[in-house]
C-alpha cells in the first residue's frame, strides 16, 4: 500500500514525512529527469537538485502546491523537468566550439527558409496544438488523445476541421490570403 | 477523468495574464514560476475548462519544452532508485526520525551569552590572581632581603623619602 504523505506536516518541518515523501516520489522524479541527463551521475545530481528546490526556503515551492488544482504526481513531474532544464542550461558553456558548429550553419549562401504566417484566430488554440503534435512531433492520434485526455475521434475531428480552415484560407480564390505575408 | 472545475472569473483572468505575459516575453524555457507549473499540471490532469485551457494550448503549441513536459507526464513512471539517492535526498532535512520536528543545530542566544560571561569572568579572575601572586612574591622577597643580617646598609641603598634632610642640604 502506498504511503500516505501528510504534506501539511511535511512543510511544518516533519522529518518522518519528508523521508516518506522522498521514498514515495524519488522514482517519479528519476523518471522525469532521466531524459535530460547525459550520464547516470547527472541523473542523481538532478534528482538531488529537485529535492533541494522543493525543500529550500522553508519548503517555499512545495507550499505552492494546491491539491484542488492538480495531482501531486503531475505537478512534481513538471517541476522536476523544469528544474532539470534550468540546471543543465546553466551548466552549458556560453560559447560553442567552432568544431561543434555544423557546416550548414556556416554556409554563406544558405537557402532562406520560407515560413508561412497564419493570421491570428484562423485556428483555435486546440487546433494549433493538435497540428503541432501531429506534424512537428510526429505523434500518433492515440498518443495525442492520451496526452490531451480526449477521445481519439475528437483528435481526428479537430484535425479535419483545422485542415478545412487552412485549405479555405490558402485557396487561390481567397481574397483574404493576399493580406498574409510570407517570410 | 475528473470534470473540469469551473474557474472564478478572477482566477481565469489571472491564468490568461500569466500565459499571455509568458508569450510576450518569448519564454521558450523551463517553467520556474510556481503558478505556471500548477496551471500546466491542472491542464494535464484535465481539470481546466475549454476556455481556461485555451491560453495554455496556445502557449504549448509555440513552446516545445513545455509541450515536452506535458507529453512526459503521460509516460512518467516509477523508476528504480538506488538507496544512496534516497539517503542523500532525505539528509536535506535534519531531525530525529522518531519525532516530527526539525531541530536546527544552532545554540540559542541566551546560551551563547552565558558562555561569554563565564569566559570573561574567568579571564578577569586569572588576571587578578596573577597580579596578587606577583605582588605577594615580590613583597616577600623584598622583606626577606632586608631582614637578613648579611645584608649591610652599604650594599643596598635605603629608600629615602622625597623630603630627606640630607638631600635638602644640596
Amino acid at each position: 500500500m502506498a504511503e500516505t504523505i501528510d504534506l501539511a506536516a511535511l512543510v511544518r518541518g516533519s522529518k518522518p514525512q519528508w523521508d516518506a515523501f522522498v521514498r514515495r516520489y524519488a522514482g517519479l522524479i528519476v523518471s522525469a529527469v532521466r531524459s535530460h541527463a547525459r550520464e547516470t551521475g547527472d541523473v542523481e545530481d538532478l534528482v538531488q537538485e529537485v529535492f533541494v528546490r522543493l525543500c529550500k526556503d522553508g519548503y517555499r515551492l512545495l507550499k505552492t502546491y494546491d491539491p484542488a488544482r492538480a495531482g501531486l504526481s503531475t505537478w512534481l513531474t513538471i517541476v522536476a523537468r523544469s528544474t532539470a532544464r534550468d540546471i543543465l542550461r546553466r551548466r552549458q558553456p556560453l560559447t560553442t566550439p567552432y568544431e561543434a558548429v555544423p557546416e550548414s550553419a556556416l554556409a554563406v549562401t544558405a537557402e532562406p527558409t520560407e515560413r508561412i504566417k497564419l493570421p491570428d484566430g484562423l485556428l483555435s488554440p486546440r487546433q494549433k496544438l493538435i497540428l503541432t503534435m501531429l506534424y512537428d512531433r510526429d505523434m500518433e492520434v492515440a498518443e495525442i488523445a492520451a496526452v490531451l485526455k480526449v477521445d481519439p475521434q475528437t483528435i481526428r475531428s479537430t484535425h479535419h476541421k483545422a485542415m478545412l480552415k487552412l485549405r479555405e484560407h490558402f485557396a487561390p480564390e481567397n481574397p483574404a490570403k493576399s493580406g498574409v505575408g510570407r517570410g | 477523468m475528473s470534470e473540469p472545475r469551473d474557474m472564478e472569473s478572477a482566477e481565469l483572468a489571472a491564468l490568461w495574464r500569466r500565459f499571455h505575459m509568458l508569450d510576450r516575453a518569448g519564454r521558450d524555457q523551463a517553467v520556474d514560476d510556481a503558478d505556471i507549473a500548477l496551471d500546466l499540471a491542472a491542464y494535464v490532469d484535465g481539470r481546466l475548462s475549454e476556455v481556461a485551457a485555451e491560453p495554455i494550448e496556445t502557449w504549448l503549441a509555440a513552446h516545445s519544452d513545455a509541450l515536452d513536459d506535458v507529453i512526459a507526464v503521460r509516460s512518467a513512471g516509477d523508476a528504480t532508485v538506488p538507496q544512496r539517492v534516497i539517503d542523500r535526498a532525505a539528509s536535506l532535512v535534519v531531525g530525529d526520525s522518531s519525532d516530527g520536528r526539525v531541530v536546527p543545530f544552532r545554540p540559542s542566544p541566551a546560551f551563547r551569552s552565558w558562555r561569554v560571561h563565564v569566559a570573561r569572568v574567568a579571564v578577569a579572575a586569572c588576571l587578578v590572581l596573577t597580579g596578587l601572586a606577583g605582588f605577594t612574591l615580590g613583597s616577600g622577597a623584598y622583606d626577606n632581603l632586608f631582614s637578613s643580617p648579611s645584608v649591610s646598609g652599604d650594599t643596598v641603598e635605603q629608600p629615602t623619602s622625597f623630603f630627606s634632610t640630607e638631600d635638602a642640604a644640596i
